[in-house]
This record gives C-alpha cells, structure tokens and sequence, in this order.
C-alpha cells in the first residue's frame, strides 16, 4: 500500500533531504562540535567593517593622563582609598560567594598576575613580565608581507594562549601622556606621616612604596599594537560581585600577563623589538576597538561577539610591520541604547542610563569621546566595601553568554535594526533567566556544578 | 550537542517523510500555502526542542522552560493555523 503512494521521483527527493541532514548530522559527530558544525552565523550576518574608528571622537579628546584614572587616585586622592581599609578576617561572614574556599581561589586566580606583572593591574608599567626592554634575537625573521606577518603572529597568539586577537596601528592618543610608577621607597617623614592616620583613616596598612608620575619613553617607536582578549570563565563571572568572580577576573589577568610575556619573547627571538602591557602604557579598549576585537558598550567596556564584556585586554607594542585589521560592528551601540541592564544592576549606579555624552562627571573620565561615561570614583568605592571586585555590568549584559549556538544565534540578530526589538530581546533574556547579579545560589552551584 | 543535532536530523526526516506520504493521498492534498506553513511549524517545532534541550545541557532550566512556553507557544499556533488552512483547502 505504502510503496503504491509514494512515487520514485519523491522517493529520491526525500533521498535527497535524508542524505544532506545525514551527512551534517556526521559532520557534527566527527568535529565533536555542534557549535562548530552548526550554521556559521557569522557569515549569515557577519559583522561590519568599517574604514573609520566607529566612535566619535572629537578634538576635545587628548591623551589620558595615569595620574586621573581611579587606579591612580588611589595612591593620592584620600577619597578614594577605601580600599585601604584591606580585607580583614573574619569581617563578613563566610556567605557563599566569601568562604575560605571562596578566597582562596581568588588568591589563586591572581597568583601569577601578581607574581609576574605586579602593579600591572592598576597601571604600574615597564616591571617584570612587562618589561620594555629585553633581549632581542640579531639575526631577524624575514616575512614574506605584512599579511603574512599578521597570520603569524596571530597564530602564535592563539597558540600561546590568546581568545581573540587583532592588529592595529601605534595611536599615541590612546597612550597615557604620563604614567604611574613606582619611585623611591618613602622617607621617615612620610611613614610617620602614615602612621598617625594621615590618610583618614584609624589603620591605613603597611608603609606604602612611593610612585611618581614620570613621561613614557619607549626603547623604540611602535610601527604595530596586538591587541588581545582573553575570555573569562562564564560561571566564575556570573557569581558577581563575590571572591568567585574575583578569581575568573584575577586568572584573566594571570593569562593576560603570562601570554603577553610570552608574545613579546616570540617576537624578540624573531628580532623585533617589542614589549607586552596590561592596564598600563594605554588605554586598551580603544585600540582592541580599532583592531577589530569588538564595540564599545554602555557599561564603558569592549564588547566582543564571541564573549560579551566577559574578556580581559592585554596589548604587545612592538616594531614589526604588519597587515592592520579594520575596526568592525555588530549592532551594539544601538542596542545599548535600549538595553540598560548593566545600569540597571550595578551596585553603585555607577552606570548611565541616559544618551552618550562628550564628557563624564568625574576627574577620571576622559573627555572629547561620544560615549556612555561610567562613574569609576563610584564603581572603585563600592569596590572597596565589597572587599573585592565587581564585575556585574559584564555578569547582567545580554552579550555575555557560554559559545552555544542558540546564543550566537541571538547575539547575530542583535545586528538587525529596531530600537523595540533591542527593547524586547533585552527584557526577554531576563525572562529567560540569564544575567542574574548578586545570586547567592550561583556562588554555591559554582562548586557543585560539573563542567 | 552532537547526539541532539542527530536527533533533530532524523526527526526532521521522519517529519518530512510523513508529510510526503501524507500528501501523497488522494483525500488530502497540500497547496503551496500548506506545504510553506507546515515546513515552518517543522522548523519551528525542531527550533523549540533544540533550544530547550540546549538550555538543559547548559544547566539554564528556566531558559529551557521559558524557550518552551515561548517557542513551543509559537509552534502550537502556528500549527493550528496550518492545520486549519490545509482543511479548508481541502
């Protein structure tokens, strides 16, 4: 009966149907990948190049001074050392998220980072693993190009350790015009000075070392930035703002500085002088912008398409010459105009929730550049009460979701115009329970959970 | 994923196969509007249970349960005006 209803000319059609989803059903089981063997979405609704930086910046904007950024401030501005205050045991209860257990891994998280790039974080330059000067190869690689230089390099970037990489040119405006470092140990004068409370504060910690503030004078003129991201772990982040979260932050800062150190000995044994930074020497977000690497946020970070906010930048200066990537978008600066997520959940509403201005409300912002300008004198204060860092706007933001398909899925459409469309698939990702901050039960399932 | 991807592959054969054979009676036959709606609720309904399942496996339940009062939502209607359609037509 069956055979009489079916023709041939359909049974090879269907033939013809089975055959094409076998043989992507196989693919996906040989990659052992389904995210890779699905749809690329990235070439359904690829992201835009663009000719020119995507941000406007105007003649307002000069070079940043370190001695304004909230790291800077630290050291010198007595409104901004809550921090000092350090983290005492016993003093906050041992809730999920604040256990031994909690700390230790945060401890562990920054080991490296602290142990070869200290200072690095709050933009102490030219130490250790980021040391401008080092030994260079005499005998120099030859490339065949620039665009084979590039691929080289970024191989090797990933290779060594890189989530993302991308290539810009040397932009003295994103450079600091002064930068923070370490000087002199302090007089007599001034550890008395300390130790009667000067700061403000009944117990202000151990003698501090003396920084200065000094002009950046390179070894050598860079020709080319690498600019590189380094994914932190998803269920790490999002037990923001808690020790767990401190950890995925300080291991990112780790690899940062372990995979900068290490790219700038490849390219010194391939002859060309070069040197690896974190925070330091620059500001990070507008040359990971230029190189590609993602679009600038409402919650003032660079936002990638493969993690989010959820990334970390290091850069590597060096002399070689190589093919620049271009600047590209995807639809965020749109969307953050109709999603306020971040606003909405940081702690210190640190976070605009208006338009983009040209200007931001504190010492620490830069100003001349047409962006959302975040508070930082609020976001370090709450810092320093929370006894560790918070990274809520990257936990809360829509981007910020694991490499599965049905996300990349909805991160590519967020490409597609319409500021109620942006409006409603902000609202519907916390229908669908994603971005939730301040969770209790994320920092206990964070131990339990199988990977 | 890659024994979901597996399975959605073969109910998507299994769905086609049926409404091959299915059109191919006499008493029901599907116009190019029925062929367009039931090939979307297909997609749909596969769509629906790759996105719960994925949800499952990442650990997000509420995703996976929001993705089915959505998505499934969507496919249920879809499928009724469909299935209203083709009997109209025929």
């Amino acid at each position: 009966m069956f055979k009489n209803r079916i023709s041939r000319r359909k049974f090879f059609g269907v033939s013809a149907v089975a055959g094409a989803a076998g043989a992507t059903t196989a693919v996906s089981a040989v990659s052992g990948s389904a995210e890779e063997s699905a749809v690329d979405i990235d070439k359904v609704l690829p992201a835009k190049e663009r000719e020119a930086f995507p941000v406007l910046v105007t003649d307002k904007c000069k070079q940043m001074d370190h001695k304004y950024t909230v790291f800077s401030r630290m050291v010198w501005d007595k409104s901004l050392q809550v921090e000092r205050l350090g983290r005492q045991e016993g003093d906050k209860e041992p809730v999920p998220g604040w256990t031994q257990l909690d700390e230790a891994l945060e401890q562990a998280g920054w080991t490296i980072d602290s142990t070869i790039a200290p200072g690095s974080c709050v933009g102490i330059p030219n130490s250790m693993a980021y040391k401008w000067e080092g030994r260079v190869n005499r005998s120099q690689y030859e490339f065949g190009s620039p665009e084979d230089a590039a691929r080289k390099v970024k191989k090797a970037a990933g290779f060594l350790g890189a989530s993302l990489v991308g290539i810009t040119g040397y932009d003295k405006l994103w450079d600091y015009s002064r930068i923070l470092t370490r000087g002199a140990e302090p007089s007599e004068e001034e550890l008395e000075q300390e130790d009667q409370g000067e700061m403000g504060q009944e117990d202000a910690g151990p003698p501090r070392e003396a920084f200065e503030i000094i002009e950046p004078d390179f070894p050598f003129e860079p020709k080319s930035v690498i600019v590189m991201a380094f994914e932190m772990d998803y269920a790490g982040i999002g037990t923001s703002p808690s020790c767990i979260e401190g950890a995925a932050t300080g291991l990112g800062y780790s690899r940062m500085a372990a995979t900068g150190l290490s790219m700038a000995s490849f390219l010194r044994q391939l002859g060309y002088k070069s040197f690896a930074c974190g925070n330091d020497v620059s500001l990070s977000i507008p040359y990971a912008i230029a190189a590609g690497l993602g679009e600038l946020g409402r919650n003032g970070m660079l936002v990638t398409r493969e993690f989010g906010p959820r990334v970390r930048l290091a850069k590597v200066y060096t002399e070689l010459e190589m093919k620049k990537d271009k600047p590209k978008t995807f639809g965020v600066w749109d969307f953050c105009k109709s999603c306020k997520r971040c606003a909405e959940s940081c702690p210190s509403k640190a976070i605009p929730m208006g338009n983009p201005t040209l200007e931001g409300g504190t010492i620490s912002n830069n100003p001349g550049v047409l962006k959302w300008y975040v508070d930082p004198e609020k976001c370090r204060t709450f810092w320093g009460e929370n006894r560790t860092d918070c990274t809520n706007c990257i936990t809360a933001c829509p981007f910020n979701k694991p490499a599965m398909w049905h996300h990349k899925l909805i991160a590519a459409s967020a490409s597609l115009p319409g500021a109620p469309l942006h409006y409603t698939m902000a609202k519907m990702d916390k229908i669908f329970g994603f971005g939730d901050v301040n969770d209790i039960e994320a920092n206990r399932d964070f131990w339990e959970r199988e990977d | 994923m890659g024994m979901m991807w597996f399975c959605l592959g073969g109910i998507l054969i299994v769905c086609l196969w049926c409404l091959i054979s299915w059109n191919s009676r006499r008493s029901v036959k599907l116009s190019p509007v029925g062929w367009a709606g039931s090939l979307i609720t297909l997609l749909a309904f596969l769509f629906t249970v790759a996105w719960s399942v994925s949800s499952v496996i990442e650990g997000e339940a509420q995703a996976a349960g929001a993705g089915l009062l959505f998505f499934g939502g969507g496919t249920l209607l879809l499928f009724a005006v469909t299935r209203r359609l083709i009997k109209r037509s025929n």
